[in-house]
């Protein structure tokens, strides 16, 4: 009979052990790896910067986890650590090619028409598209609450903004994500 | 799945198409990724904390080089423009020769000789320059000894004298001339009898 799997809790009692500490880290990181790669992936478009930036969100999670104090889930701390990592990459993009953010848009737009399997006639993509045109914030609020189905009350923790704001936030980016869809 | 359901729900009272459709992930991850990946940052995580004990300071500074690259440097450098490419004559292929690399090697090894040589007669320089004259000599009286061209008599000999002339010169008072003699502690009559003493013509 298998073992069940550990939970949060337990593998956070056995990271703050130095002896069990790296095995520790591994089930967490195997637990959660393709989730955060996923939230990354949305907002950078392409693989390699999605891999670099959860790169160093993991460094951070091994850095910090002993000081996570469980006032909030395992999860929703990593999602934290990897929303901001995310955020500053995308500060620096723009830094470091001196435009504007809404031309750092345009190039995440360019990157995904430059996907493989791209067709801009599949709603997929359209609607992939769609997500590019909104704000940052915006986006964040909705691939979190529509592709990780993430509850307001969740991420308000990991956006650290009250739900109401939250629930603003994602209705607007719902308009205007089938505003695009259907002008396109 | 209540969760889902719940997101479904909240698009349909939106109105919104989105409802409908369903979540589709378009994007495409190289096979093998997440298996290598934690490989890759327990790797890392390895490096960094070995660089934390070698040195705290390396550690803590950002792995950032701070050069710039000229704006489109790498597009006008990587790609060549077709219409600067010369055709190949049909028939025989010409032999692709690397010079780039032998040249380069050559270059290398060229300015590293340079350096060699130079740093060798500098160094040389700096040392000619900066003998010690004590140490010269010894090594010069200790050859000439090792070569009995001075019996160990004369050696002797002559540290004696050495050492009497310093217990003499240390034991004298530095004689400075200021040109600013103090008489402040000759009494008066030292004074005259001094002058009397000295010829008229200086009087």
């Amino acid at each position: 009979m298998p073992l069940p799997n550990p939970s949060d809790t337990e593998l956070l009692d056995q990271f703050r052990d130095p002896a069990t500490r790296e095995k520790a880290y591994t089930a967490i990181i195997r637990k959660y790896q393709e989730k955060l790669y996923w939230h990354l992936r949305r907002m950078v478009v392409n693989h390699d910067d999605a891999n670099d930036v959860l790169q160093n969100v993991l460094i951070r999670v091994w850095n910090g986890l002993e000081k996570f104090r469980e006032d909030s889930q395992l999860y929703t701390w990593l999602y934290r650590v990897a929303t901001n990592e995310c955020l500053t990459y995308l500060e620096q993009q723009k830094k470091r090619a001196s435009v504007s953010l809404s031309e750092v848009e345009t190039g995440l737009e360019n990157k995904i028409r430059a996907e493989q399997n791209f067709d801009a006639n599949k709603l997929e993509w359209k609607l992939q598209l769609a997500i590019q045109q909104l704000p940052e914030k915006q986006r964040i609020v909705f691939q979190l609450r529509y592709y990780d189905e993430m509850p307001y009350e969740e991420m308000s923790r990991v956006l650290e903004t009250s739900e109401g704001a939250l629930k603003a936030s994602y209705h607007h980016a719902v308009k205007k994500i089938e505003d695009y869809i259907k002008n396109h | 799945m209540k969760k889902q359901r719940d997101i479904q729900e909240e698009l349909a009272s939106l109105e919104s198409t989105l409802a409908t459709q369903s979540i589709e992930n378009v994007f495409v991850v190289p096979e093998g990724y997440f298996e290598g990946l934690l490989e890759t940052v327990l790797n890392r995580i390895r490096n960094q904390e070995e660089l934390e004990s070698l040195s705290p300071l390396l550690s803590s500074l950002r792995k950032q080089t701070p050069y710039e690259v000229p704006a489109g440097y790498f597009e006008k450098n990587i790609a060549i423009p077709v219409s600067e490419t010369k055709e190949q004559p049909l028939g025989k292929p010409a032999k692709v020769v690397s010079m780039g690399s032998r040249l380069m090697r050559y270059a290398v090894a060229a300015v590293i000789t340079g350096a060699v040589v130079i740093g060798g007669i500098r160094l040389l320089d700096y040392n000619k320059s900066n003998v010690n004259p004590e140490t010269a000599i010894a090594k010069q009286l200790g050859k000439d000894i090792k070569n009995q061209e001075i019996s160990k008599e004369e050696v002797d000999d002559f540290l004696d004298l050495t050492e009497a002339i310093a217990a003499v010169d240390t034991k004298q008072e530095p004689v400075v001339n200021t040109g600013n003699t103090n008489l402040n502690d000759v009494s008066d009559k030292e004074l005259l009898d001094f002058m009397d003493v000295l010829p008229d013509e200086m009087n």
